[in-house]
């Protein structure tokens, strides 16, 4: 077990609900997401977000529209669907138990040491 | 000056510099078998390939038409190997999925025009193997020499092996790890990929319980078989090379050593005749020849085709050749037509019998007796007067560097004449009388006289380039009455008929006078 195998697991963990975090402000395509998720250290290469998205358009979750574009092959623009929309709730929620879980403890185990 | 490929990605087209190109589909190669057997795997690949596209397309401009190795570099640099993909349903197998995709030993095997001697086949190995090209000649010509068959093995590599003329093939033909056991890392990969398929069905059966887990076990199952039948298929290889080797060096030992080891006469006899014997008794020398090339195409080529096959096997390399295993088989079956043919045609020579007898009065000569008298040294090479002493059949005939010799009957027979008479009867046979007759005309034979002593030589000769058809040769001496003959105890084992002695007890002629 080493560090960056953990990181790489939380990050793995937490992708699937930024992409659909993102896709709740604006409809994106592929390189708009992975440009948001660049800059916020998510991901490293751009090839581990074909697969997610994929998949996710597959289990309901997106929907995606062509247009074309002035620069390249034409676009896949990515929506959330309703169900992407619920999905995306509960990830929510689970996400802020998740956090108030790891601070609690983090807060926990300071005040122990203090 | 570099070549250039043409690729159609995403619908745009783009031109690569070769070593582009091959970077490029190696790396899409690694894409593709990562999402392959997934079932939404496609349109994965295609998105990353339009993805790849887009980034081409702000790579050329006017000034820039062409994409190059850097550019495809920083594509795969932005995209990522797919070992560095990580999936949220990949569960944390990240680890065991380091199949490092850099031109994964996809080594083949081509000759190399660059450094080539002769047709780059050395070369081509050496690139294969990772060892320097001198090793791999020197290694070729030693074992050259006790191994004749490498070098028709060389020449059909020549043919058969492409040349690595783009560098795109220059690149195959080295890979790019130095590893002398590509084999190994061939099966292992093998095994990587059944590992993989393991798992997704244990990963399958967590996420599709309900359908074709029985369908992906099955397709394990395949899968381990398959690795198995190539395992055994190298195995199978390196036994056919080994086969091979041996049954040419058997053959050759035979070929090359029979004289050294077998001295000639005491090489086995059939019916009590030597063996080359055997065969000049259906064939004239040239058909002879003819045969015994026949009849080594017909052992070697499927001995060359077996190590071939081994080679193949084991390397598993592409080449074009379906030419010249046509062609071997096509020369393999005329072989095996030729062989039939000669035992067919010239088996039936032997039908007919045809004779040719000369007649001679012997010169006069003061006594009434005829004394006779083997040569004792016809002057023939092989020669050994052990046959006036005993009857071995081994003697019956013999042979030197471009005749046969055969032993011959001696009869003696009553005539009504008033001269001592000798006949030399030749016989042999033939497919008609009369090429009987000119086959027995062959024959040589001689003898001398001395006043009222004959001198016989104890074999005839048949020139080796006359067919050898069961010849025979007769000496009928015919004495008159009144007169006495003579025959001394070493032509014991020749006399045949004698008159007055009873049939079949000639030999007891042997060291008397007879009466006539």
């Amino acid at each position: 077990m080493n560090v960056e195998n953990v990181q790489a697991q939380m990050r793995k963990g937490v992708l699937e609900y930024c992409i659909l975090s993102i896709l709740s402000k604006n409809d994106a395509y592929a390189t708009d997401i992975i440009n948001e998720l660049k800059e916020s250290k998510l991901i490293v290469v751009e090839g581990t977000l074909y697969p997610l998205l994929t998949r996710q358009k597959n289990a309901g979750l997106l929907s995606y529209r062509w247009e074309e574009s002035t620069q390249g092959p034409p676009r896949k623009y990515y929506a959330l669907t309703d169900a992407g929309r619920e999905f995306l709730k509960e990830l929510h929620a689970s996400w802020n138990e998740l956090l108030g879980a790891v601070n609690s403890i983090n807060t926990r185990s300071i005040k122990n040491k203090s | 000056m570099k070549k250039t490929v043409k690729i159609n990605l995403g619908g745009l087209v783009f031109t690569l510099d070769e070593d582009a190109y091959q970077e490029l589909k190696n790396y899409l190669d690694s894409i593709s078998s990562r999402f392959r057997d997934m079932k939404e795997g496609n349109e994965i690949i295609s998105d990353i390939e339009s993805r790849i596209a887009e980034i081409f397309q702000s790579k050329v401009n006017d000034k820039k038409e062409v994409i190059t190795l850097q550019d495809v570099n920083d594509v795969i640099s932005i995209m990522g190997k797919p070992e560095d993909f990580y999936d949220a349903e990949e569960e944390s197998d990240s680890s065991a999925k380091t199949k490092d995709y850099t031109r994964k030993e996809n080594r083949k095997l081509y000759r190399d025009p660059e450094n080539a001697i002769f047709g780059g086949v050395a070369a081509g190995l050496a690139a294969y193997f990772g060892i320097e090209t001198w090793i791999v000649r020197l290694l070729l010509v030693i074992l050259t020499f006790p191994i004749q068959v490498i070098f028709i093995i060389y020449i059909i590599l020549w043919i058969v092996l492409p040349r690595a003329v783009t560098s795109a093939q220059r690149l195959e033909m080295r890979g790019e790890k130095v590893t002398v056991s590509s084999i190994e890392k061939s099966v292992k990969e093998e095994y990587e990929s059944v590992k993989d398929n393991v798992k997704r069905v244990s990963q399958s059966k967590e996420f599709e319980k309900t359908k074709n887990v029985f369908g992906e076990i099955l397709h394990v199952i395949g899968q381990i078989l398959l690795v198995f039948l190539k395992i055994i298929l190298v195995i199978i290889g390196i036994a056919f090379i080994i086969a091979g080797m041996v049954a040419i060096l058997g053959i050759g030992s035979i070929v090359f050593f029979r004289h050294a080891l077998f001295p000639p006469d005491i090489w086995p006899l059939i019916h009590g005749i030597p063996f080359t014997e055997f065969f000049h008794s259906f064939a004239d020398p040239g058909t002879f020849n003819l045969f015994s090339f026949a009849c080594f195409l017909v052992i070697a080529i499927p001995i060359i085709a077996l190590i071939y096959g081994g080679i193949k096997l084991i390397f598993r390399f592409k080449a074009n050749d379906k030419p010249v295993g046509l062609a071997g088989l096509v020369l393999w079956l005329l072989s095996l037509i030729t062989m039939v043919t000669i035992l067919a045609y010239d088996g039936r020579g032997n039908d007919t019998t045809g004779q040719n007898t000369e007649s001679d009065y012997l010169g006069p000569f003061t006594s009434d007796t005829l004394m006779v008298y083997m040569q004792k040294d016809p002057g023939i090479e092989n020669f050994n007067d052990d046959l006036y002493y005993n009857d071995d059949e081994e003697w019956n005939i013999i042979s030197d560097a471009d005749k046969t010799y055969g032993k011959i009957n001696i009869d003696v027979v009553f005539t009504d004449d008033r001269k001592f008479e000798l006949l030399v009867r030749k016989k042999s046979k033939g497919r008609s009388k009369i090429t009987a007759m000119i086959d027995a005309e062959n024959i040589i034979y001689r003898y001398s006289q001395n006043s009222n002593n004959i001198y016989l030589d104890p074999y005839f000769s048949l020139n080796k380039i006359h067919k050898w058809r069961s010849p025979e040769t007769e000496i009928i001496i015919r004495v008159p009455e009144g007169k006495h003959i003579y025959l001394d105890e070493n032509t014991r084992y020749f006399l045949d008929e004698i008159d007055g002695i009873p049939n079949g007890n000639g030999e007891e002629a042997a060291g008397k006078v007879l009466p006539f």
